[in-house]
């Protein structure tokens, strides 16, 4: 039975495929912890055991290596999933040919634009009906293969299943409407018997399907008109009458669906083969217009934010601090606190660290004008999160860009006055990863934004 | 009637639990002894089968026991009737059809006593339905198909034939 290490960003749908694999076959496969995508699977080390960089990236625990979803989950399934004989195991090939040919390449140019992983342009209009009706095709195609079979292959779940499945998860989430979806009751049937199989529901959590078609948003107003979030909200609206909780699920789900494509990006961007059917998708890559420092706006000042950081980095504090103070640039220059609105949902201290470092990671192109230590008190299920902050320019510079905007409404910010004595105490405290919150929990972890 | 201890067989094979002395009571009920219970009745029989089996053919919470229940109750006072005239083979059909183009097993999305006991209740009649019927309840027949798969629930009967050149797949019907 295989076991090994699965390299991939969270809730992807293609390394879902060799997860819900694995619950079939009982075969261990963990997901790496503290995988970063853009930085991990950057390091020689990575592309040295996998020359793509690519995720979902499998290494076994004996020393072999896998890319690519669909063969991942081959490796790790068991005999049921791969098929009884050769036929079978043709068939499942077939479908896996389907899914990747015919369904993604629709969905892809159905959903992305929606959730941002590329932008919207003029013309996409044409795009999106002629993915729609590629989509009504192929689903077409499924539904009446399924109106005489139970699942696709042998009338047991098969990798088919699992991969069929996977690649029509984002399009049942987010487009696929029930007017739209109305026509294909036996594609419906089996999509939903699949999802809510232990194995499946393990791997994916609940999956709800889309009660209202997503749109993509236009030009500038992106950030703003995010539908997928609005329209959980409206549904949380209805069922729940606790709006305020409702509107920080709002936040929330705003954030972790932008956090997703933001991760998506590069990979997406990468994968989107010139194929026939992506051209609308490449005419928005292509008039994506290459992104500017937005800190360039703001004057220089004295202060050398790359010099503090080597020697930050190199010195003890009992020096680096001092040099902090005499080099800071209060003119062009503020320091700031923030603190996490929502300790009460920090549950394991690992995935409160991976909550800092997610954000880092998505703050990225900020890095080069702005320094964060931001900790961890206390353990699990009772920790809080709290960090000091310095960036060029007086105000909050999270509006700056609208690649900023994921994390930052779930913190307190607090701009300090760098002459205040309260203000030294917090840099010391925080830039050398001690002492207290502020009910008194014990320094837990640190992480430096540099 | 007789027809009831032939489906408490099948189950007790299919669930591996012993039943002894089968047969009807004064009061005409189904009546056996079940791990040395006597026990009357279809629908309590087959609870304690269950129970005895330690199957995983009941449902998770108790909603979907309940609606197990209610298609346990259903097979027996319903679809056992298809036997005695057409009619009401092809309404328990329409019905069956219609539910199943929704769903893949009859509770939740697993398989359960109730998808077995209606397995074995219309077995016979599914072996004489002449093909343009099969294809007229298509629903039925594709969650027949597929149950019938399980060599433990098929036991020594043979395939019941779903052949797959359906007329609708060769020449749809245009509505």
């Amino acid at each position: 039975m295989a076991a090994g290490t699965l390299y991939t960003y969270p809730d992807n749908f293609r390394a879902a495929k060799a997860l819900i694999a694995a619950q079939y076959a009982k075969a261990n496969v963990k997901v790496a912890p503290n995988f970063v995508f853009g930085e991990t699977n950057k390091t020689p080390e990575f592309t040295k055991k996998f020359p793509s960089g690519k995720v979902p990236a499998f290494e076994a625990s004996n020393g072999k290596y896998l890319q690519d979803s669909n063969a991942i989950a081959y490796y790790v399934a068991n005999e049921q999933l791969r098929g009884k004989n050769e036929y079978d195991t043709a068939q499942i090939l077939q479908w896996i040919g389907f899914a990747e040919g015919e369904i993604l390449p629709a969905g892809c140019a159905w959903v992305f634009p929606i959730l941002g992983i590329i932008k919207n342009n003029a013309g996409a209009q044409e795009a999106f009906q002629r993915a729609k009706d590629d989509m009504r095709a192929s689903l077409t195609i499924l539904n009446s293969h399924l109106l005489t079979r139970t699942y696709l292959v042998g009338e047991r779940i098969t990798l088919a299943d699992i991969v069929v499945a996977c690649n029509l998860l984002n399009p049942y989430k987010y487009v696929l409407d029930p007017d739209y979806r109305k026509p294909f009751t036996n594609v419906n049937r089996w999509f939903v018997t699949l999802v809510n199989q232990p194995e499946f529901k393990a791997v994916l959590g609940e999956v709800v399907l889309c009660t209202k078609q997503a749109q993509a948003a236009t030009g500038e107003q992106e950030a703003e008109n995010y539908n997928i979030g609005d329209k959980d909200t409206n549904s949380l609206d209805r069922n729940s009458k606790r709006t305020s909780k409702a509107k920080r699920k709002k936040t929330r789900n705003k954030r972790r669906n932008r956090r997703n494509l933001k991760k998506e990006t590069p990979k997406k961007a990468k994968e989107l083969e010139p194929a026939e059917e992506l051209d609308a998708a490449d005419a928005a890559l292509a008039e994506e217009p290459k992104s500017k420092d937005p800190f360039d706006s703001l004057p220089k000042g004295t202060f050398n934010v790359d010099d503090f950081k080597r020697f930050y980095s190199n010195e003890e504090e009992s020096k680096s601090i001092p040099y902090f103070w005499e080099k800071f640039d209060p003119q062009n220059y503020s320091i700031w606190y923030c603190e996490y609105k929502y300790p009460q949902e920090l549950a394991k201290v690992f995935m409160s660290c991976n909550l800092i470092t997610g954000m880092f990671q998505r703050l990225d192109k900020m890095r080069k004008q702005a320094f964060a230590s931001v900790c961890l008190f206390g353990e699990d299920n009772n920790s809080t999160i709290s960090g000091i902050w310095f960036w060029r320019g007086q105000e909050l510079a999270f509006p700056l860009s609208p690649d900023w905007q994921i994390d930052y409404e779930s913190y307190d910010w607090k701009k300090l006055d760098p002459t205040d004595e309260n203000t030294k105490k917090l840099v010391e405290q925080y830039f050398s990863w001690t002492g207290t919150d502020k009910d008194g929990r014990k320094f837990n972890q640190g992480k430096i934004f540099k | 009637m007789v027809a009831n201890l032939q489906y408490l067989q099948n189950l007790s094979s299919y669930l591996k639990v012993k039943i002894e002395k089968p047969r009807y009571n004064e009061d005409s009920l189904c009546t056996c002894i079940v791990n040395g219970k006597i026990i009357s009745g279809l629908s309590n029989i087959i609870a304690a089968l269950l129970t005895e089996s330690k199957s995983n053919l009941s449902g998770i919470t108790s909603l979907e026991n309940a609606e197990i229940q209610q298609w346990v109750e259903y097979g027996i006072v319903y679809v056992t009737h298809i036997y005695n005239n057409s009619q009401n083979l092809s309404l328990i059909l329409k019905e069956l059809n219609g539910i199943l183009s929704r769903k893949t097993y009859l509770v939740s999305h697993k398989l359960t006593i109730a998808d077995v006991l209606l397995y074995y209740i219309l077995l016979n009649a599914m072996v004489s339905l002449p093909i343009l019927e099969k294809e007229k309840y298509i629903n039925v027949s594709r969650w027949f198909d597929n149950l019938q798969q399980e060599n433990s629930l098929r036991q020594s009967k043979s395939f019941i034939n779903f052949s797959t050149n359906y007329l609708i797949s060769v020449a749809p019907a245009r509505h």
